[in-house]
C-alpha cells in the first residue's frame, strides 16, 4: 500500500446499503422498509437532485396528488425478483451510479476545522490551512483503470501531507473557520501542481505493467501499419498510370491497388492519420483530475501527530 | 358533465372532474431560456498540462479542464456541509473503476432491461468482452440477420462509456435506420444520442446518429474529418466493401480511435470486399492487396490457406450464426384464413374485373386505366370496398372523359352500396379466436380506418398505426399497445423500424406483393427477444387475384416459413432484374386466362427456388471459412 492512497476495498453489500441510507438521510427523503425493500419517498426537488437535473417547472410535474415519487430499492437479486417495483442496487447499478454522482457533485468542496479535545476554533489557538485533495487518476492505454489518491498540501509552505485524509475519521471536525490562521503562501493552482508531482512520484513506485502492455501493443500496430503503407507505396509506384480515382458512390474505377488512398499526398496523409489514431488509442498515459477538495484548518500544535508529518516538498 | 364559467366576459369550459385535467404547458419557458450560442457551441475538448514523467513508459498530466472547474467552484464559494463532503468521499471510493474484465454494463443495465423485458444473451456478452478486451474496440460484427448486431454495438458503446474511455461517438447508418438506432440506444441503454439535423450538430453532440449519405457530402464530411471520435460505428457496413467508392474513402478519412462495422454479409461476391473492409478497420492486417491475393485467394470467391486466414479473421471479426449451438428462434406457424365474398361483393369484383374486357373505348381517355390501375383496383377490392371507393373517387376527380366517368360512376355506386365487408367480419371472428394481442397489417389507409371502426364496435381496444405519424407519436402508440391495446391495425409504412416482440400474432389482412415487405412485417414480432412461437394468419379471398398471390407466396415459395435473410440477394435477380412485384403485375395483367396465370406463376416459383438454392450454396461455401 502506497502512502497517500486510502485503503478502499471493494465495497461489500453492507457498505453500499449504509451509503444509500446516509445519502437519503442527508437529502431529507422519507425512508421505510417494505419486506426486503427500502422504500424511499422523494419530493420533486429531491428527485431532481438525485437525477442531477434542474427541477421541473411545476406545470410539467406529473399530476400526482401527493407530489412524491416513491422508489423501492432491493439489495439482493432475490428481493428484486420478488417485487416488480423494486430496483436492484448493487455496485455499478444505474441507481447507485446516480446516487454516487449526486453525492460527489453535492460534496465537491468543503471547509472545516480540526478541533482536538480542548480546542476551540474561535479560541486563541493558531491554525494552519491545508488543501485536502482527492485526485482520480485515470490510467489510459490498452486497458485502463482508475486510482484514487487523497493528500493534503500545506498552503503555508507547500509540503505534502499524505495522512491528512485520515483526519476525517479520527478527529473532531467543525465547520466554523478558525479565528487565527496563518497566511496562505501557496495558491490553489500551485497546490494542484504539487499534488500531481507527488502522485507521479508515488505512481513511479507502483506496477506499470498496464503501460508496458500498452506500449507493446502500440509497437506491434505501428509496425503493421508502417509495413503496409511502405509496401503499398511501392506497389502504387508500379501502378503509375492506372486511372484509379475515387468519387463514384457505388461504382468501381480502374483496376489499381485496393484498400488505400489513391494518390501520393493522401497516401502519406492516411499514414499520418492512422498513426495518430494508434497513438491516441494505445500510448499509455495517466490523467489526474481533482474530484473533491477541502480547505482544512489544523491547529499548529497538532502537526506533531504522526500521520500528519509532512513529506518532502514537491 | 362539464361546467362553463365566465372570467372577464370570456367563457371557459372546465373539464369534468373525472376527465384528465387539461394541462397548459408553458412552452415559453424553454423558448425564452434558449440561447443560440449555447445551442451551437461545439463541445469543448479537454485540456491537459504537459506530462510529468512517471516511469520510462508513461507520464502523468493534470486535466486543466477539471482543475479549472474545481477552482471556479471554490471561487464561487459553493461550499458543501461536512456531511455531504464525507458522503462524497465515500461515493468517490465506491465509484472508482478498478479495471478488470468484468463488464460494467451488466449491473448497470440489469434493472432497465428487467423492466423492459429484455434479456442478456451470453453470446452477446461474450461479443462485448472480446471487442473490449481483445480487439481494443476495432471489430467487424458480422452476425447473421436478426441476431442483434445493433444490441451488441449498443452494449459496446455503453461499456466504453461506463469505463470513461469513450465520450464522442458517431453512428453512421442508412437514413432509414437513424430513428431505430436512436430508440434502441435510448430505450435499452439509456444513451441520450442526437439525430443529426444540421451541420452544427457534428461538433456539439457527444453521441450522434447520422445517415452515411448525408455525412459523406460537403460541408458535413469536412467538419467530420476535422474531429476525432472515440468510437465510430458503421451500420450496414457492406456499403464500405468497395475501396473506390466515396463511402469507403470518406470513412477512411474519419479520425477514430475505435471502429465497429456491422454487417450480416461481410462477403457477397468477392473476397476483395472483405479485404477492403478489414483494411478500413486495420490497414495492413491482411497485408497489401497483392500480398493478400497471392497468399490467400484461390478464386475470387474461394480462399486458400484457410486455417491461417480464419485465424487472422477471427481477430478482427465476430460472426455468430443461427443454429442449435448459438441462437434459436421460436417457431412460425402459418394459418390460412379463407374468406368467401358475399353476393354483392362478388358482383362488384366481377364488375371491376370486367374493366379488363371493356369494349373498344369510344375515346382514347379510357387508356388512363392502365393494367397497373386495373390490378390495383382488384387488389383494393380484395382488401375492402372502402379502399376501392377511395381510389375510384380519386380517378373520377381526374377524369374528363364522359364514357369513362359513367363506367366508373356506376362502379362507385355499386361499391358504396355494398352492405358488408366479408373479410372484416372474418377478421373479427379470427381475432376473437386468437384472444391475444395481435398486429393486423393492411396495405390501404381506407381499409385501416374502416377496420379500426369495425373492431371498436366489437369491443376491441384498437390502435391505428401508419406512416403519417410522427416518430414520437409512434412510440407513444406502441407503448399504449404494449400496456393496454388488444389490436394494432398498421399500414406497411407504420410498422417500419419498430419492434413488437411482446406480441406473437400477426394477421396479414391483405398481402404486399413484395416478399421483402412480408418478411419485414413478420420481422416486427419474429426476432431476437421473442419468447413465444409466432402465429401468422393470411387472409385469402377466394376466387380473386389474392388467391393467386397466396398460392405463389405460400404454397410454391413457402415464403412465410422461410428463415430471415437471403432475399436481398435473390429478388433483384428475378426476371432479369425487374423485381418480384413487377413480374407479378406483368403476369396478372398480360395473361390471357387463369391457366396461363397459374403456369407463369409456376415458372416464377421455379426460378425463385433455383436462385434461392444457388444463393444458399454460395452462402454455405462462404460460411465454411467465415465461421469458426
Amino acid at each position: 500500500m502506497v502512502a497517500g492512497k486510502p485503503q478502499y476495498e471493494d465495497a461489500p453489500g453492507d457498505a453500499v446499503r449504509q451509503f444509500i441510507t446516509e445519502y437519503f438521510r442527508a437529502l431529507g427523503a422519507g425512508m421505510g422498509t417494505e419486506g426486503q425493500l427500502l422504500r424511499v419517498e422523494l419530493t420533486a426537488e429531491q428527485l431532481s437532485v438525485l437525477e442531477g437535473r434542474q427541477p421541473l417547472h411545476p406545470a410539467f410535474q406529473p399530476p400526482d396528488q401527493s407530489g412524491l415519487t416513491v422508489i423501492y430499492l432491493a439489495f439482493t437479486e432475490e428481493a428484486a425478483q420478488e417485487d416488480k417495483r423494486a430496483e436492484l442496487v448493487c455496485k455499478g447499478s444505474y441507481r447507485l451510479t446516480q446516487m454516487l454522482s449526486s453525492a460527489r457533485r453535492l460534496g465537491r468542496f468543503s471547509r472545516f476545522t480540526v478541533c482536538p479535545a480542548g480546542c476551540n476554533a474561535s479560541g486563541d489557538e493558531v491554525y494552519k490551512p491545508y488543501l485536502l485533495l482527492h485526485m482520480v487518476v485515470t490510467c489510459e492505454g490498452r486497458n485502463g483503470d482508475e486510482r484514487l489518491y487523497a493528500l493534503g498540501i500545506d498552503l503555508t509552505g507547500g509540503a505534502i501531507c499524505p495522512g491528512l485524509a485520515a483526519l476525517l475519521d479520527s478527529r473532531t471536525l467543525v465547520e466554523t473557520p478558525p479565528r487565527h490562521c496563518l497566511p496562505r503562501q501557496v495558491d490553489l493552482e500551485e497546490a494542484m501542481d504539487k499534488a500531481c508531482r507527488y502522485i507521479a512520484a508515488v505512481m513511479a513506485k507502483e506496477d506499470d505493467g498496464w503501460a508496458r502492455e500498452s506500449l507493446l501493443a502500440l509497437e506491434a500496430e505501428r509496425f503493421l501499419l508502417h509495413s503496409y503503407y511502405a509496401k503499398n507505396k511501392i506497389q502504387m509506384a508500379d501502378h503509375t498510370g492506372s486511372d484509379d480515382h475515387a468519387g463514384s458512390d457505388d461504382h468501381e474505377g480502374g483496376d489499381g491497388h485496393e484498400g488505400g488512398e489513391s494518390d501520393d499526398d493522401s497516401h502519406d496523409g492516411g499514414y499520418r492519420r492512422r498513426l495518430m489514431e494508434l497513438e491516441k488509442l494505445y500510448r499509455p498515459r495517466a490523467v489526474a483530475r481533482p474530484a473533491l477538495c477541502a480547505l482544512v484548518f489544523v491547529p499548529v500544535g497538532d502537526l506533531q501527530a504522526g500521520d500528519l508529518l509532512p513529506q518532502a516538498n514537491f | 358533465m362539464s361546467v362553463t364559467v365566465k372570467v372577464k366576459d370570456e367563457e371557459i369550459v372546465l373539464p369534468d372532474k373525472n376527465e384528465v385535467p387539461l394541462r397548459l404547458f408553458p412552452i415559453t419557458v424553454p423558448l425564452l431560456s434558449f440561447r443560440y450560442e449555447d445551442y451551437f457551441r461545439p463541445l469543448p475538448e479537454e485540456e491537459f498540462t504537459p506530462p510529468w514523467p512517471v516511469t520510462e513508459h508513461f507520464g502523468l498530466s493534470l486535466s486543466l479542464t477539471a482543475a479549472r472547474e474545481m477552482l471556479a467552484h471554490i471561487e464561487e464559494r459553493r461550499r458543501s456541509s461536512l456531511i455531504w463532503y464525507r458522503l462524497a468521499c465515500r461515493a468517490l471510493a465506491l465509484s472508482i473503476n478498478k479495471g478488470g474484465t468484468d463488464l460494467l454494463i451488466i449491473p448497470n443495465l440489469a434493472d432497465r432491461w428487467r423492466r423492459h423485458g429484455f434479456i442478456f444473451y451470453p453470446r452477446q456478452l461474450a461479443v462485448v468482452r472480446r471487442v473490449v478486451h481483445e480487439m481494443d474496440g476495432r471489430a467487424i460484427l458480422a452476425d447473421e440477420v436478426g441476431l442483434g448486431k445493433t444490441i451488441e454495438a449498443g452494449m459496446i458503446i455503453k461499456e466504453y462509456m461506463l469505463r470513461g474511455l469513450v465520450r464522442r461517438v458517431l453512428i453512421l447508418t442508412p437514413a432509414g435506420l437513424c430513428w431505430q438506432w436512436y430508440m434502441e440506444l435510448k430505450e435499452k441503454f439509456g444513451i441520450a444520442a442526437y439525430l443529426q439535423r444540421s451541420e452544427y450538430d457534428w461538433e456539439r453532440c457527444d453521441v450522434l446518429i447520422a445517415g452515411l449519405d448525408t455525412a459523406k457530402r460537403r460541408p458535413h464530411c469536412d467538419i467530420i474529418c476535422n474531429l476525432t471520435y472515440d468510437l465510430v460505428v458503421c451500420d450496414e457496413a457492406h456499403k464500405l466493401k468497395n475501396s473506390r467508392t466515396r463511402n469507403w474513402q470518406f470513412v477512411n478519412k474519419i479520425n477514430k480511435k475505435r471502429f465497429l462495422m456491422l454487417t450480416a454479409t461481410p462477403v457477397h461476391n468477392d473476397l476483395r470486399e472483405l479485404y477492403n473492409m478489414i483494411t478500413l478497420l486495420k490497414p495492413g492486417w491482411l497485408g497489401t492487396y497483392e500480398q493478400f491475393v497471392k497468399r490467400y485467394v484461390e478464386d475470387k470467391r474461394l480462399p486458400r490457406e484457410t486455417p491461417e486466414l480464419k485465424k487472422l479473421l477471427s481477430q478482427v471479426m465476430i460472426r455468430n450464426r443461427r443454429g442449435p449451438h448459438s441462437v434459436e428462434f421460436t417457431r412460425r406457424h402459418v394459418h390460412q384464413v379463407e374468406v368467401h365474398l358475399e353476393q354483392e361483393e362478388s358482383e362488384l369484383y366481377r364488375s371491376v374485373s370486367a374493366l379488363w374486357h371493356l369494349p373498344a373505348a369510344p375515346s382514347a381517355a379510357l387508356f388512363t386505366l392502365n393494367p397497373l390501375t386495373l390490378v390495383t383496383l382488384q387488389r383494393e377490392l380484395c382488401s375492402s370496398p372502402m379502399a376501392l371507393t377511395f381510389t375510384l373517387k380519386n380517378i373520377l376527380a381526374q377524369t374528363r372523359d364522359p364514357y369513362l366517368t359513367s363506367v366508373l360512376q356506376k362502379l362507385l355506386v355499386q361499391a358504396e352500396s355494398c352492405p358488408t365487408c366479408s373479410k372484416a367480419e372474418r377478421l373479427v371472428e379470427t381475432l376473437k379466436k386468437i384472444g391475444d394481442q395481435t398486429l393486423v397489417f393492411t396495405e390501404y389507409r381506407a381499409t385501416q380506418q374502416y377496420l379500426c371502426r369495425r373492431l371498436e364496435q366489437e369491443g376491441f381496444a384498437v390502435l391505428a398505426f401508419d406512416g403519417s405519424l410522427s416518430n414520437s407519436r409512434k412510440e407513444w402508440i406502441k407503448e399504449l399497445f404494449r400496456t393496454r391495446g388488444e389490436v394494432l391495425v398498421s399500414t406497411e409504412a407504420g410498422g417500419e423500424g419498430l419492434n413488437f416482440q411482446f406480441a406473437c400474432h400477426i394477421v396479414n389482412y391483405d398481402l404486399p406483393w413484395n416478399p421483402m415487405r412480408i418478411e419485414q412485417r413478420i420481422g416486427r414480432v419474429h426476432r431476437l427477444g421473442q419468447t413465444r412461437d409466432v402465429h401468422i394468419y393470411n387472409m385469402k379471398t377466394l376466387n380473386t387475384i389474392e388467391e393467386y398471390i397466396i398460392y405463389l407466396l405460400h404454397e410454391k415459395i413457402n415464403m412465410f416459413n422461410m428463415v430471415i435473410g437471403g432475399l436481398e440477394g435473390i429478388l433483384p435477380r428475378l426476371g432479369g432484374g425487374a423485381g418480384f412485384e413487377k413480374i407479378v403485375y406483368d403476369i396478372l395483367s398480360s395473361s390471357a386466362d387463369q391457366t396461363e396465370i397459374r403456369r407463369r406463376f409456376e415458372q416464377l416459383a421455379e426460378q425463385f427456388s433455383a436462385l434461392l438454392s444457388e444463393e444458399r450454396d454460395k452462402q454455405q461455401k462462404m460460411e465454411r471459412w467465415l465461421t469458426w
